[in-house]
């Protein structure tokens, strides 16, 4: 084999990852433009074909009968050729029955099942011991094992799954919602889709109608043969007049010959239990909340609250004419240091934003002056970018990279978002990006540096994440942000720890299988409002925020704007006077020419 | 294959959920090539944006004849070959960070989140833009010289060589001095 060129491997393993900022900033944007183009309620295609594919082995039967049943409320199916004459009915007349459901009850049997291993016989007796209600929309979902009396109940509307114990006499309360943890989404439909997604595999195989009588009564069948390494026959009852699901059969047979017949009887009672206690559980159980953490207590809610709203102390309270010169400063080696500029400039509806960026082997020594920064980086005229904003549009100009240095629009949108001045530390409060999966606690706790600088700490921890595709995984992560209460509840500091080994993830094995070079290093990073300001106006902010060390952030007496390895100072003007035509994409065009 | 069709479908019926999936799925593909390819992360979240809105305006009439991935990367290339044309060349662009930035690697993650990839970037924009598209398309797209040719409108000889040629670019860009430094002297003091 041919040795991989060093160059090429660089270039493949370039790291490039869209940063949260700009995934929510997009997907935003995308989603309000769907919106806008959604002309019409969305219609349900007749779906003409199926092409439903399981992978799912016998042990996954419970599951699969969910799946069947959403498969045909609202599924759009990939498939297969009707097997014959086109069916006096189909697959749309079932969907739109069973959109009528309001909840449904099934029993499941077995028929000839046998496995070699004990583990795939006993879950089977589970299953088949099992009776299932569930709403088509997925608001609730109860299952009863009638062998055992236990009982879960997942109820989607608080997020809340409660499990009967009867051998304890228990009942859990949990807050990690779902209780097959291949569902996820808040339509069970989308959710029963996934689920599907995740057991299937292509296959090919073929569909048929036929009518037949069960118990007497005649029905319409609707039988998928799916050949693969297991062959499964997936056949659907469905009442010959209302067109509601009856009975599903699921028989799979592999390679050795072993595999059997699941059997899901459904039918859909007027009354269906509405909590655990209904379904069975006696009244006198003892309640376990082994997930309080995860649920914000009121004085949290209070705090985020007050952290949120923030009456005074947002720069995008600024008057409508202003401008903020943002300026950052980062040591990365001894002889290296780097510096980024942003410069905003708004007057009513028109705005600007440009921005630079430069790398240095030495420090420059600056003023801290709002006309020397403005002027200073105005003067080095090195800005690659510049937008500017009218009522309409947003126009991105940049530099052609020749000696000639001049403007070109590259870009022209409607509908851009407001620029963001952040300034502080509130994203890592309000929003850390973390879906409520991953969290492990919330709370307000209490630690050496709150109480000696009389701040509220909030503790976050996060389990870690790998999503199979990033170039790192998210390891688990405590943090901490420490609220001002002297100062609108500003962040003022937030640190965050980040180690592979924490011991709040609970799958300690869960890098076993994961490429080392994925996994990051653990890390400590402490970000500090190091001064605050208050506008003219009374808008208290941030004016400079900085990295510190770690190992340096307890030690109060010291400097800390002298040890910061990276600052970012906002400069303001609130009444400016702007040079005519700094808002006009013409004027800058024409400045080509001189 | 079955997964992006079903996604499509579902997409195709309006589902936002189906919209989040596929950006969640190809964002990060989509984003390098579309780095690669302009050496600018603001330009290239322009493209990704331009791309999806394509996808949204135009999805009734979508028909799927290859993946969902290259039907995706091909937009991209599409795109960001329009984008250049209004452009004689390129200037490298860090990503905005608001947080301060960290050697470690930190929460609020940049884009281009090594020095590394940086050095990577600055160079290959240096290379001309048809070798640049293959070599990006063949590394960072997983393409092979038969997709790429099919992407490109080229032939595949055509195709090898201008990799080749590329690659002999990129490496002597990189092998030559340092081109992030910029032009300010070292006595200079403000």
């Amino acid at each position: 084999m041919k040795p991989s060129d060093p160059i090429e491997q660089s270039v493949k393993g370039m790291d490039i990852t869209a940063s949260k900022d700009m995934h929510d900033r997009v997907l935003g944007k995308l989603l309000n433009e769907m919106d806008e183009s959604e002309q019409n309620p969305k219609a349900v295609n007749r779906p003409v074909i199926w092409r439903t594919i399981m992978k799912s082995k016998m042990t996954k039967y419970a599951t699969a009968a969910i799946v069947i049943v959403g498969i045909f409320v609202g599924l759009k199916m990939m498939g297969v050729e009707p097997d014959g004459a086109t069916p006096a009915f189909g697959i749309q007349d079932v969907i739109d029955a069973m959109k009528k459901v309001e909840c449904y009850h099934m029993v499941c049997s077995a028929k000839n099942v046998g496995f070699s291993d004990e583990e795939t016989n006993a879950r089977i007796t589970t299953f088949t011991s099992t009776e299932a209600w569930g709403s088509i929309d997925n608001t609730f979902f109860i299952s009863k094992n009638n062998l055992d009396g236990s009982i879960i109940y997942k109820e989607s509307i608080t997020d809340c799954t409660y499990s009967y114990d009867p051998k304890l006499n228990t009942i859990t309360k949990s807050y990690d919602g779902h209780v097959n943890e291949n569902i996820s989404g808040t339509n069970f439909i989308d959710s029963t889709i996934q689920s599907v997604e995740k057991a299937c595999q292509q296959a090919e195989g073929t569909i048929k109608y036929t009518d037949e009588i069960l118990d007497g009564r005649k029905v319409k069948v609707i039988t998928a043969i799916l050949p693969h390494e297991i062959q499964s026959v997936i056949k659907i009852y469905v009442d010959d007049q209302k067109y509601r699901i009856s009975k599903i059969s699921l028989v799979q047979t592999n390679d050795e010959g072993q595999g059997g017949e699941l059997i899901f009887d459904v039918d859909y009672p007027d009354i269906c239990p509405s909590d655990i206690y209904e379904a069975g559980a006696p009244r006198d159980a003892r309640i376990i909340d082994t997930y309080s953490d995860t649920r914000p207590s009121d004085k949290l809610k209070d705090l985020l609250e007050k952290h949120k709203t923030h009456q005074n102390s947002r720069l995008k309270r600024l008057t409508d004419k202003h401008i903020v010169v943002k300026v950052r400063e980062q040591t990365i080696t001894p002889t290296k240091y780097y510096y980024e500029t942003k410069i905003y400039q708004r007057n009513g509806n028109h705005s600007r934003e440009s921005r630079m960026a430069k790398k240095l082997d030495h420090k420059l020594v600056l003023k801290d002056d709002f006309d020397y920064q403005y002027n200073l980086w105005q003067s080095y005229n090195e800005a690659q970018t510049v937008k500017i904003k009218d009522d309409i549009y947003q126009y991105t100009l940049e530099r052609v990279a020749d000696l000639s240095q001049k403007w070109r629009l590259s870009n022209k949108r409607k509908k851009s978002p407001l620029f963001k001045y952040s300034a502080d530390l509130w994203r890592s409060v309000i929003s850390s990006g973390t879906s409520s999966t991953r969290i492990v606690s919330k709370k307000i706790i209490e630690d050496e540096y709150s109480k000696k600088h009389n701040l509220v700490c909030i503790e976050i921890k996060t389990k870690g994440w790998d999503d199979g595709r990033s170039s790192f995984i998210e390891l688990p992560e405590r943090c901490l942000c420490y609220l001002n209460p002297q100062k609108d509840y500003l962040c003022h500091r937030r640190c965050i720890i980040q180690e592979k080994d924490a011991p709040w993830q609970n799958d300690q094995t869960w890098l076993d299988d994961v490429d080392p070079k994925r996994i990051p290093k653990a890390s400590m990073h402490v970000n500090q409002i190091l001064e605050y300001a208050t506008t003219k106006t009374g808008v208290l902010y941030a004016r400079k925020t900085g990295s510190i060390p770690y190992e340096k952030a307890n030690v109060a007496d010291i400097d800390l704007n002298s040890i910061a390895t990276s600052t970012t100072t906002i400069y303001l003007n609130e009444n400016p006077t702007f040079q005519e035509g700094i808002f006009s994409v013409d004027t800058l065009i024409k400045s080509n020419d001189q | 294959m079955f997964e992006d069709r079903h996604l499509l479908k579902r997409f195709k019926s309006g589902s936002r959920d189906a919209l989040c999936e596929i950006y969640q799925k190809y964002e990060n593909y989509l984003l390098s090539l579309a780095v690669g390819l302009l050496g600018d992360t603001n330009s290239a979240e322009d493209v990704m944006h331009d791309v999806f809105c394509k996808l949204i305006h135009s999805k009734d009439s979508i028909k799927l004849h290859g993946s969902l991935k290259g039907y995706l990367g091909t937009c991209v290339v599409n795109r960001a070959r329009d984008g250049l044309r209004q452009r004689k060349r390129l200037q490298f662009h860090l990503e905005p960070d608001d947080s301060p930035a960290d050697d470690t690697i930190a929460p609020d993650h940049s884009v281009i989140r090594t020095e590394e990839t940086r050095r990577l970037c600055l160079a290959l924009v240096q290379v001309p833009y048809d070798q640049r598209e293959v070599i990006v398309l063949r590394l960072k797209g997983d393409m092979k010289y038969r997709q790429i040719a099919t992407c490109l409108g080229i032939s595949i000889n055509t195709a090898k060589s201008r990799y080749r040629y590329g690659l002999n670019k990129l490496r002597s860009i990189l092998l030559s001095k340092d081109d992030l430094e910029s032009g300010v002297s070292k006595n200079e003091t403000i």
